[in-house]
């Protein structure tokens, strides 16, 4: 009974987090994007940034406390049931099957996967 | 009564459905989509992967993952169609003494149907898990 809700819970979470994830993406493409000309900018625009970064925050802060958590890519052993494999790179620098870059960030709540961490994976040269 | 259920084992992806109340429900996977590629993948480890999860490792382990294994059933390896997909597929398809076309994995032969059998024996799985959780 116990498990059955809690599988009820990451389900439902899980579902309100997919949709969530990619306003959420966005908000930190435009974010990243903008700290690049920050340094140009006035100081009223600064303030703004930083304005819209804390409420980025406080947006991950809300799916964390429900539970939704980051999925570890950079440096792990690459493994299909949490990470996808988009493009390989030739390389000695690392193990082979190690995640050499996240190219888009994956998430989890419980045991439920809400999307798979995009990766760049390590393969022998 | 026995319940009536629905498979379409199709060339990219696979779906199965069940007939209640009148109404067909499609019958999720285990990682809650509602159809499963039809992908088998061959880890070093000897794990055998089917499904997005077989797809998610295809770009790293591409010699070992067999995909769209469909168009090869009933096929001779000879054929313009079995010939056509060598050109393009990372895995390796060979003759067999019968003149149908197999696919070699990690040093073993293996029929197109038996593969196939492979992402069926997964849908099974998953079909009768949730046949289960709903009684």
């Amino acid at each position: 009974m116990e498990r059955e809700r809690s599988e009820t819970y990451d389900r439902v979470v899980a579902d309100l987090a997919g949709k969530l994830l990619p306003v959420l993406d966005n908000l930190k493409r435009g974010l990243d994007t903008e700290a690049s000309i920050e340094a140009s900018e006035s100081d009223e625009f600064r303030h703004f940034l930083s304005g819209v970064d804390l409420i980025y925050k406080q947006l991950y802060g809300v799916l964390d406390a429900l539970g939704v958590k980051a999925i570890l890519a950079e440096g792990e052993k690459f493994d299909p049931h949490l990470h996808e494999a988009v493009v390989t790179e030739p390389t000695d620098d690392y193990e082979p099957d190690t995640v050499i870059q996240e190219i888009v960030r994956g998430f989890r709540v419980g045991n439920k996967l809400i999307r798979p961490a995009l990766v760049k994976v390590a393969v022998k040269q | 009564m026995g319940k009536t259920i629905g498979i379409d084992l199709g060339t990219t992806n696979c779906c199965v459905s069940v007939l209640e109340g009148g109404a067909v429900q499609i019958v999720p996977n285990k990682e809650g989509g509602r159809t499963t590629p039809s992908v088998v993948g061959f880890t070093d480890k000897g794990e055998r992967l089917v499904g997005q999860i077989a797809k998610r490792q295809a770009v790293t382990n591409a010699a070992n993952t067999v995909y769209a294994v469909k168009r090869l059933i009933g096929r001779k390896f000879k054929s313009p169609e079995v010939q056509r997909m060598r050109e393009t597929s990372a895995f390796e398809i060979v003759d067999s003494p019968n003149g149908d076309a197999r696919v070699r994995v990690q040093g073993r032969s293996y029929s197109p149907p038996e593969l196939s059998g492979i992402v069926l024996q997964r849908l099974k799985a998953a079909g009768g898990e949730s046949f289960s959780a709903s009684r």
